[in-house]
Parts: C-alpha cells; structure tokens; sequence
C-alpha cells in the first residue's frame, strides 16, 4: 500500500469506499494515479460477518444520527434511521444484494418520455444508454454479472420457486433468476455462492461482488492506493480560486487531519455526499461547495419500494439461498395506461426472523401479527423496486441544532410520496398479491418501504447548470477538481437497483479523470 | 439476595401451559421463578403486582399460544433491566402498570380477555406500550431458543449454507424450467 504524505497535493482524494468510490480508486490506481481512499468505516473482513440480524446490523449499517421528516412511513417508524447503509470499508457493497441491471434507453430520458409531470422536477440525463454500455459491459464483466459474459445463472431457491409458479400462472413471461453479481460458479478467484442466506450481512464466501474485497486489494496490489478506514471526513477546503484543494477529516480517535489533494471524488451515498457538500460552506460558496444551482440535497429518490409477504399451507423456507436471485421483470416498462409513469420490478426478497418482526408491519402487535411470524417458515417474500419521481422539496438538509460526534449538524432526510409513487406501489401490491394467489396464499401482507437502501439524486447529473449539480461526468459544474462519484449523481431514479450503474459511471468517470489530468485541465 | 432469604410466596402465572411463578422476598424485591425448567430471573425495580401484569401483557401482545411463559419473563427481565439503569424508563413502566389498572377500574390482570384487550387498545399510542412493543420485537423474535419454534434456521455459513441443504427442496409446486432457474454448479 502507498503512503501518500498530508501535504501531497498531487493525489486524487476519495471520500467513501462502496460501489462508487471503491470501483473509482481501482480504476484510478490501475491507471498510475495516486489515490487516497478514506473510508469513515471499520476495515473489517469477511472472517468478521456474521450470519446474524442484529448483530451485523450493529457492525456494518450507518447508525450515526440522522433525522427525518416527511409523508413516508420511515419516518415515524424509523424517525432516526432514514436508510440501511454501511459504514465499514466497502461500503454497502458489503450489504447489497447483488441485483445488477442495466437502466433503460427511455429511462435515462425520463423527461422527455413521461412528458410533464406534476411536482416532479424531471429532466432527462446528460448522458444517453449509448454512451453507458460499453461502460456496462466493463462493469458486467467486472462484477461477474450472471446471465452476461456467458456466465450461467443462479439456481433458484424455494422463494423463487414460490414466485415462478405464481408469475407464469398469472401470465408473466419475464420471471428467471436474475442478473446478479454473485458468482454461480467459481471466477476471478472467487468462490460460487454456497446459497447460505444471509446476502445483507456480508457474503461469507465471498461469492458476491463487493468492493472490500474486489477492487480495494486490486488497487492496492498497484501500490498506488492508500486506504484509510476510520477517517471521517468533516469538510471539503478549497483555495484562494475556489478550485479545491483538500479534505479535513477525523481519524478514529476523534484527532483531526487536513490531506491536500489535486481532485476530490465524493463518494459517501445520497446522504452524506450533499451533507458534506452543505457542510462545506464558506464564504465563497456560502450555500455549500458546487451548490450555485441550489439542487445539491435536492431530488432525494429511493424507489418507490414496498414488498408482498404471503403465507401457504405448505412450507417454504424463503430463506434459504441467495436473497434476490430471483425477478419478475414484465412490469419494467413505461405504459400509463396502468396510471402512472416509470416501471417496477419485482424480486425475491426474505429477512430473517428478527427482521422480519421488525419491518412485517413495524409498530404492529396482536394476534393477526403473531399467527404471521408463527407462519414465518411457510412465507414467502418479494421486493418492489420501482421508479420514484424527483421532487425538490424531498431533500438533505442540515438540522439546525442537532450535531454528530465530530461536531458536525447531523442530515434531516425529507421525503413526501408523489402521487405517481403511491399509484405505482399500490399497482405493485396488487401484482405481487395476484402473483401469491395463483402459487396459493393463504394470507398475503403488504409490507411498507424498509429504510432506503437505494439513496439517489441528491448531487445530481444535468446538461444546464442551473439544473444540477453535475455534469455527465459527475464532474461538478462550479468547481472543475470536484466530482460525485456515487447514487447522488443519479438524474433520476430509474427501475433499476443501482449499483451497477453506480460501478459503470466511476469506469467511465476514471477514464474521464484520466484524460483531463492528462491535459492538465484538472 | 440470597434463596433462604425468599419468602416462599408463589403466585401462579397461568398461562395455559405452563407453570409460573413470581417470587417475592421478604425485602420485596422479586424473582420470576419457571421451576419445571430451572429458569429464573431477579428484577431489581418491578415489583411482584408489575412483573406480573407485563408478564401477562407481553403474550397478549404477542400471543404464541405454544411458547412458554419463561420466554416472555425474558422480556420483562430486559424491561427491569432497562428500568434499573434508567429512572425515566422505571418511572414509565410503573406508570403504565397503573394505568393499565386505572382503565380498568381495579386490576387489569382480572379482567375478562376481551376487556383486557379493550384496555391495550386504548393505551396502544402510548410511549409505556411502544416500550413494551419494542422490547417484545427482540426480546421474543431475537431470541435463538425460540427460533426452532417459528421454523428458523440461523446461522447458515458454518454449515455450509443451503446448497446441500434444501435451499430448493420445495416440491408443492413445479419446478421452473432451467432457462429460468439453471441447475447449481
């Protein structure tokens, strides 16, 4: 591993070590550019997961404070965890469940294919599906996406079983095991996965893609990377130009360092991404760093999720296997005739049981509950991952009193369902309960949204600079050595879990970065 | 507090099932005693009248006729505990209790099951109930002696995960053609 001095400023420094900013520092490194990753997380290893809810949860998911406010469940339920993200080296790479597809050509022009649509701040990406796949393809090939590459499939589990008979029963064409970033069998010196379960507390055999152990070790095999665990970063500086020039952050014994940098990548998801931006203000940029548009925190998305649990006579053990191999993906297409615009998949997802008390109907109690858990291994389970609409009011803000550890005003997440939100999920629900019926549910359960875990838009792309906060780069439209390098730069929020497009844009960001140091515009 | 210290009051806790018993000693401090399985628990702030209206209120908000009651005086122990290390949280649950007792006009416990029903309807926005609630989340659902019960696995990767052990054993419906599912390497 390098050891990159404070007063270097000749390296690219990165802030967060997950899809985006993990993927960028590799791509990065294998390039000959310097990078320091600095990772507010513990450096742990897959020898550290455990196959246990809570516990896992307490070692891996973001639990500094944050507050909330808003229409939407979470935040009465959950009013201090907005999101289910990670704070370890890797980021949510560690906890993601491996769904990995490509945004559609109509979806990265969502203005122009949805027309007009109250209260939703849509435009269309500065980037088309063109310009993505052969980006996709890298990225495809990187992650070992199954059913790309000639790689096979996952075998289904009893979930999908459950979902496949009730979905061509119902007439949907497009129901398989997925395109997953989870080997089926051994690649790239991985394992193929051992169907433990277990998908969001860390692969234990490292079967799924995730960063900690793809992209981090590549890059530091090139002795180019230093990575820095436990080091949170508190505020972007800039010079005298406004170009920026550093980053101050806390090690993990609270002491604080200021390290130079020739370009920053912000990289710490939706949340943190435009916190820290925000938290950056001076007098030069008195409304935050890259923030002359007036969006960054703005246009908070995190799909329009919900899930469909359903009980049967006969038993089914949804957890067994790998969490999401399994998808309906007929409902992935924009057709109004359904009243809304945007699409939705629907994917095999379980929580173990100490989730599943926690988020079947959170706050519930009495006897319809307590027969469902006692149901618990005759269940099965999906997850609706749908477009939501950007709206300008559904932003990250900087509470006003409240402050972290370090000091610093803690996140408020708004977020206000839009009306074509509620008109998707309740379409979802009804498809999901038709899907459970033909397979021959007893019961069926229409599970609220779980703290987000796809956090989008917040930072994000636009052609105008008065739109957004950066171009289709991520490279932001007022400070030229700053970028966005994760979900945040995200125009809209699409139907399609993220992290692939997330890995996609670092590919191409990196070549980008290269270029520009290369002609010595950055 | 010491077992020759007890005074050797026992008051059922019927469940139905199984055989309870609150403990009280001649201090008044009380223990939550399930002879037939050697499980018992000192509570330092709830007092016996306490232990056991939560005892009774934590299966009537979770009601698995087939657990024992010992699993539910595991969430009252967390419940005192909590309320050992925290006057606010002691202040709440005997607060609650009494107002249980309150809303029923003499002691809860007594009550038939639907008015006892009625009464945790009423309290049921109340921060004492979402307390209770919260604790019975983890406190039952978390609990690994209970997970067989509801048909849970656990911790699958010491064993190898599901590969070999049924991860795709469900044979009520058909299986999917290998286009959709391929077969596992």
């Amino acid at each position: 591993m390098a050891k990159i001095d404070f007063y270097d400023n000749s390296a690219v420094v990165i802030i967060g070590s997950g899809a985006g900013g993990g993927t960028l520092a590799n791509e990065l490194c294998q390039k000959g550019i310097k990078v320091v990753l600095l990772e507010a997380g513990k450096h742990h290893t897959i020898a550290d997961f455990v196959n246990d809810e809570w516990p896992s949860f307490s070692q891996l998911a973001w639990l500094d404070k944050r507050t909330t406010s808003g229409d939407w469940r979470v935040a009465k339920d959950f009013p201090n965890l907005p999101a289910w993200i990670c704070k370890t080296v890797g980021g949510t790479t560690t906890h993601w469940a491996g769904a990995s597809l490509r945004i559609q050509d109509h979806e990265f022009r969502a203005e122009t294919h949805y027309g007009k649509i109250d209260d939703a701040n849509l435009i269309d990406w500065p980037l088309t599906l063109k310009d993505l796949e052969p980006y996709y393809a890298k990225a495809e090939d990187k992650m070992g996406v199954t059913r790309t590459n000639g790689i096979p499939g996952l075998p289904g589990n009893n979930n999908f079983k459950v979902m496949h008979a009730g979905a061509k029963k119902l007439g949907y064409k497009e129901v398989h095991t997925g395109r997953m970033a989870i080997n089926s069998r051994p690649r790239n010196g991985r394992a193929a996965c051992q169907q433990i379960g277990f998908c969001f507390q860390g692969c234990k055999s490292g079967a799924k893609w995730s960063t900690l152990y793809t992209e981090i070790p590549a890059a530091e095999a090139t002795g180019n990377l230093e990575l820095r665990s436990e080091s949170h970063v508190l505020q972007v500086k800039h010079d005298a130009e406004g170009k920026v020039s550093g980053v101050l952050y806390a090690d993990k014994d609270g002491n604080q360092h200021l390290q130079k940098a020739r370009i920053i990548c912000v990289a710490g998801n939706s949340i943190e991404s435009p916190r820290l931006l925000l938290n950056s203000a001076t007098s030069m940029y008195p409304d935050g760093l890259a923030n002359s548009s007036g969006q960054v925190g703005r246009n908070y998305m995190r799909h329009t999720t919900g899930s469909v649990y359903a009980t049967f006579e006969k038993p089914v053990h949804m957890y067994r296997g790998t969490t999401m191999a399994g998808i309906i993906a007929d409902e992935n297409k924009h057709d109004t005739s359904r009243g809304f615009a945007g699409g939705y998949e629907m994917e095999t997802l379980s929580l173990g049981l100490p989730f599943m008390a926690a988020f079947l109907d959170p706050g519930a109690s009495g006897k319809k509950f307590s027969d469902a858990l006692e149901d618990y291994d005759h269940m099965a389970g999906m997850w609706i991952v749908g477009e939501d609409m950007p709206q300008e009011k559904n932003r990250v803000t900087l509470h006003a009193t409240e402050k972290d550890q370090h000091g610093q005003p803690v996140p408020n997440v708004h977020f206000d369902d839009h009306k074509n939100d509620i008109a998707m999920r309740n379409h979802a629900y009804k498809q999901g309960t038709l899907v459970y019926g033909a397979a021959g549910a007893k019961t069926v359960w229409e599970t609220p949204p779980y703290p987000s875990t796809h956090n989008l838009g917040t930072n994000r792309m636009s052609t105008k600079a008065t739109d957004g906060v950066c171009n289709g780069f991520g490279q932001t439209h007022d400070i030229k050595n700053l970028f966005i390098s994760d979900g945040s730069q995200f125009t809209t929020g699409a139907a399609e879990n993220p992290t692939l497009t997330i890995v996609t844009l670092a590919i191409r960001q990196a070549d980008y970065i290269a270029e520009q140091m290369g002609k010595k515009n950055i | 507090m010491k077992n020759e210290h007890l005074n050797r009051r026992e008051f059922l806790c019927n469940s139905g099932k199984t055989l309870a018993g609150v403990v009280v000693a001649s201090s008044g401090a009380v223990t939550l005693i399930f002879p037939a399985t050697g499980w018992s628990a000192q509570l330092a702030v709830l007092n016996e009248h306490e232990s056991k209206t939560l005892l009774r209120m934590t299966r009537e908000m979770f009601p698995h006729d087939k657990i024992e009651d010992k699993f539910y005086a595991v969430v009252v122990t967390a419940l005192d505990t909590d309320a050992s290390g925290n006057a606010d949280t002691a202040k709440q649950l005997k607060a609650g209790v009494a107002n249980l007792d309150k809303l029923a006009q003499g002691d809860w416990q007594a009550l038939s099951a639907d008015k006892r029903g009625a009464v945790l309807k009423q309290i049921e926005t109340t921060a004492f109930f979402n307390s209770v609630k919260s604790k019975c989340v983890t406190g039952i659902y978390n609990n690994k002696d209970l997970w067989d019960h509801f048909g849970y696995e656990g911790s699958s990767s010491e064993h190898g995960g599901y590969i070999n052990r049924g991860f795709d054993d469900l044979d009520w419906l058909p299986n999917p053609p290998e286009s959709d599912s391929p077969k596992a390497h």
